[in-house]
């Protein structure tokens, strides 16, 4: 069977501590201002803020990217193709092709896509991280793309390999034995808004407390 | 000698008062031109007020807002041919070209929208026909055709007889070829109006299609889109015809526009009714996420909009239009005309920023807005956004555009007199 990567977040274990969302920001070379992926707070009104009062407070937190899901809005309402779904499942932008629509920020349900308004901007102005991700021009949408470059060197995506907390898995979800799956089903791993239909590829394994599950 | 000069006098006045208009116009489209190619064009969107969360702005509004008003056009000279309302015949023509020009500044906003306009050419080379905007695309395009050349068989004869270059070259213009003319617009006018309709449908299903916009996901977008359309439209073509009477450029009979005006009154009812429904089924149900995005509207940053909407762009223009007396004079029309379409443009606003304000995963700190700026934070929770001189600039050359199109397309299409509509 062909391989379906996903990825497993375990909020049980992830401490919040945006290491993910940096190594993402330094393999991938993303510009200032923009990020492919960022750790939220669920709990209070700000970052890293809890909600109740003590002693009964409540917070962890939700590290979201693209969802990479199955059933892509972003890839249905691309006029071009520019963003397309790989054989192994992977949602790409070809930034060749993007005519800088934005009709695919407006599908995606989470957030997850980021535009070059202006030139891309590095501080410092050169170019970071892994050398197979290429520069993007401006006018164009970017987002996580599972760290194809890493993947498809049989490695794990940088944000993966990078968790101090080790929340973060990933692997093939159409293996019943890889270690994905088996979490996704022992920790009951959901995905987030499955309303909307786009069955993601990242799930969620439930932060431990009772009674305090997704949103 | 005396009645000639007075006519010689008051042509002359009309040109001098159009040269000055065009020039006005030009200069508009001037600055818009300078701020596209001198400061969007080489800089990007970055010299917009857009950011991620709030992508769509002034350019997308306008955009619809464009569609919406073309809708007068092919469904009053449709309908005069379709339906038989031999009435409209004389404004076939007028609405036909406001029609032509509106879809044609549509097509252009979403060019001055685009982040790279130099791959404009992809969406022909790559279409992907699962994106309702390429489907907008080629509705788009065959609107344009259709009513090109439904205009230009309207007027044919006219420009022959004129011997006019618009003519291409055709010179037949006996009772035979005047009837094939005829013909031929009839039944160009059968695909006419179910293109018009399916522009408006397609237009409301590139926001209405969306899961992840729950503001814009609803099946009703699509005849609230039509019925808004038909509003603006037919305003935008009682207020052209007015100005056109006005100018002494067309002769059509007031009673005419008060026909028009009637229908008006009744598509404005359709409109509100659709609305409303869309409104309570949000209201009724008592739940906190659709109470939440309907009280962006009733009670947040865009209630101003709703009001306006409702009331001076609603309520007022209805009433003018259903009272007899003011509706039979040319002010009560033209006031009617100018509120509708204000009130559209301001539902037009009002459908697309709330629908991006508040997004589904709206957790601190937010998402990153795609700029960084100094001593501000680059996330953000939700969205803002106010258009920049840019997007107000080449807005307003689009706008001018057309204003110029349609003043220079009143000298060459012949809009006639009542003599040309009883030959056609």
């Amino acid at each position: 069977m062909a391989k379906r990567y996903g990825m497993v977040i375990d909020l049980a274990r992830c401490v919040g501590c945006q290491t993910c969302a940096i190594q993402c920001k330094l393999e991938n070379n993303v510009p200032l201002g923009l990020a492919w992926n960022r750790v939220l707070t669920m709990g209070g009104s700000q970052l890293d803020t809890p909600k109740g009062t003590f002693p009964n407070l409540e917070m962890y937190h939700v590290p979201l990217a693209c969802q990479q899901c199955e059933n892509p809005a972003c890839v249905k309402v691309c006029p071009v193709g520019a963003t397309y779904q790989r054989p192994d499942g992977i949602v790409l932008v070809d930034w060749d092709l993007c005519i800088g629509c934005r009709y695919c920020i407006t599908a995606c349900p989470y957030g997850a896509r980021v535009f070059n308004w202006g030139n891309p901007v590095h501080v410092p102005d050169f170019p970071v991280g892994n050398a197979d991700v290429s520069t993007r021009p401006r006018g164009v949408v970017e987002k996580c793309t599972f760290c194809i470059q890493r993947v498809d060197k049989g490695l794990e995506p940088a944000c993966v390999a990078s968790c101090p907390a080790r929340a973060r898995f990933f692997g093939d979800l159409n293996d019943p034995e890889s270690q994905v799956s088996k979490l996704i089903v022992e920790k009951s791993g959901y995905q987030l808004l499955p309303e909307i239909g786009t069955d993601p590829k990242v799930y969620y394994l439930p932060p431990r407390r009772k009674g305090f599950v997704s949103q | 000698m005396k009645e000639s000069g007075r006519t010689s006098g008051r042509m002359s006045q009309i040109i001098n008062v159009t040269n000055a208009w065009l020039a006005v116009l030009i200069a508009i489209m001037g600055v818009g031109a300078i701020a596209y190619f001198a400061f969007q064009f080489t800089t990007g969107l970055i010299v917009t007020g857009m950011r991620d969360i709030v992508v769509w702005g002034l350019y997308i509004i306008t955009f619809i807002f464009f569609i919406g008003l073309s809708a007068g056009g092919l469904i009053i000279s449709s309908s005069s041919y379709v339906f038989g309302a031999e009435r409209w015949k004389p404004i076939s023509r007028v609405a036909t070209l406001l029609a032509f020009v509106c879809v044609a500044i549509a097509a252009g906003t979403i060019v001055a929208d685009l982040g790279r306009p130099d791959r404009v050419l992809n969406l022909f080379l790559y279409p992907q026909f699962d994106s309702p905007f390429i489907w907008d695309l080629i509705i788009i395009t065959s609107y344009l055709v259709i009513s090109l050349v439904d205009l230009w068989f309207m007027c044919r004869a006219d420009f022959a007889r004129k011997r006019s270059i618009f003519a291409f070259g055709t010179k037949d213009i006996s009772d035979q070829a005047v009837a094939r003319d005829k013909k031929i617009v009839k039944a160009i006018s059968f695909v006419a109006l179910p293109t018009a309709i399916m522009l408006h449908s397609v237009t409301a299903w590139i926001f209405g299609l969306q899961m992840a916009r729950p503001w814009w996901n609803t099946a009703i977008l699509a005849p609230v889109f039509l019925a808004s359309a038909m509003v603006s439209g037919l305003a935008l073509v009682i207020l052209t015809t007015l100005i056109g009477r006005q100018r002494g450029l067309l002769n059509v009979d007031l009673s005419v526009l008060q026909d028009i005006g009637k229908l008006l009154a009744v598509v404005v009812l359709v409109d509100f009714f659709l609305k409303s429904t869309e409104l309570l089924t949000l209201f009724w149900p008592n739940a906190e996420a659709e109470l939440a995005r309907l009280s962006l509207v009733v009670s947040g940053p865009f209630s101003s909009l709703l009001l306006i909407e409702w009331t001076i762009g609603g309520i007022v223009p209805f009433v003018i239009l259903a009272y007899p007396r003011t509706r039979r004079n040319a002010l009560g029309l033209a006031v009617a005309s100018i509120l509708l379409i204000v009130g559209v443009f301001a539902y037009r606003v009002e459908l697309v920023l709330p629908g991006f304000v508040v997004p589904l995963v709206s957790l601190p700190p937010g998402q990153a807005v795609g700029q960084y700026i100094p001593g501000v934070s680059s996330y953000a929770v939700t969205g803002t956004y106010s258009p920049t001189w840019v997007e107000y600039a080449v807005t307003g050359a689009m706008i001018a555009l057309g204003a110029f199109i349609v003043t220079v397309g009143a000298k060459i299409v012949p809009f006639g007199s009542s003599k040309d509509a009883d030959k056609e």
